[in-house]
């Protein structure tokens, strides 16, 4: 799930929505099973010590 | 350890790892692990999102939006919310490295494109920044020469926050952030910092994934 950004990118909502869209064409439109980018998110995670 | 885990799991951790840990070219032996599991595309694919999940990760962190600090709105699984076809600009040598996957150079082109029109931080002042982050991750072709008649403070203070987040995010203190709010605006700190998130992704990517031959 994805948290709520609006507040992260403040004042560059149009760079913030680029991003979403080339966030959401990453998980949804992909060649990768998304399985594995779950396994690859977690593990970025857990190796930046990043909560999200 | 990784007993049970589908090979392809295996696989994509490793090469998670050496992404992260380690960005260079990858050696052999990892490459031919990593290409039994994944095609090309796949590998392109997996390294932009890795990218992705790293730089963001890591813009949470210096602007202190990690997730007990957040609002805890939660919303749908992150889908396409657009119908971006535009020509992906490959004349930028950023882009240039996601060709071979035009769905995803479009929107990443787009989303540089729209990073560059802020004018909080002087572009001279983000570039030097982001060519910071190409020397750390040796990725030659991005290291420029450092810019002249500008803001020598704001210059020096971008490109230690460069250096700090590729090295040690956590490093990045309230005082950096102050300081760089100061010189700037409000806007001035996501922006640059934003702009270190997409890039420290890329040059990984760079680093990383040899060029299409």
């Amino acid at each position: 799930m994805a948290r709520e950004r609006s507040g992260l990118f403040g004042g560059a909502p149009e760079a913030g929505a680029a991003f979403g869209e080339l966030y959401g064409t990453f998980w949804r439109e992909g060649m990768v099973d998304q399985r594995v980018k779950e396994v690859v998110r977690l593990r970025n995670a857990r190796l930046t010590d990043c909560g999200y | 350890m990784n007993a049970g885990l589908d090979p392809s799991w295996t696989a994509a951790l490793a090469f998670t790892d050496h992404f992260l840990i380690s960005p260079s070219p990858l050696p052999g032996a990892l490459a031919d692990h990593i290409a039994e599991h994944f095609a090309r595309l796949e590998l392109i694919e997996l390294g932009l999102g890795l990218g992705l999940f790293h730089g963001f990760s890591k813009m949470l962190m210096a602007l202190g939006f990690e997730p007990d600090e957040m609002d805890t709105t939660i919303l749908d699984t992150p889908q396409r919310v657009g119908t971006n076809d535009a020509t992906p600009n490959l004349a930028d040598p950023h882009v240039l490295l996601l060709a071979e996957r035009p769905d995803l150079a479009s929107r990443w082109s787009t989303m540089a494109g729209r990073l560059a029109e802020l004018d909080s931080v002087p572009a001279p002042i983000v570039n030097a920044a982001r060519s910071r982050l190409a020397e750390l991750y040796r990725v030659d072709w991005a290291v420029i020469a450092p810019p002249t008649e500008v803001d020598t403070e704001l210059l020096d203070l971008a490109v230690e926050i460069a250096e700090l987040f590729a090295i040690d995010v956590r490093a990045i203190s309230p005082e950096h952030l102050s300081r760089l709010k100061a010189l700037t605006n409000d806007d001035g700190v996501v922006q640059l910092i934003m702009s270190l998130a997409i890039y420290d992704g890329i040059y990984r990517f760079a680093a990383t994934i040899p060029a299409a031959a």
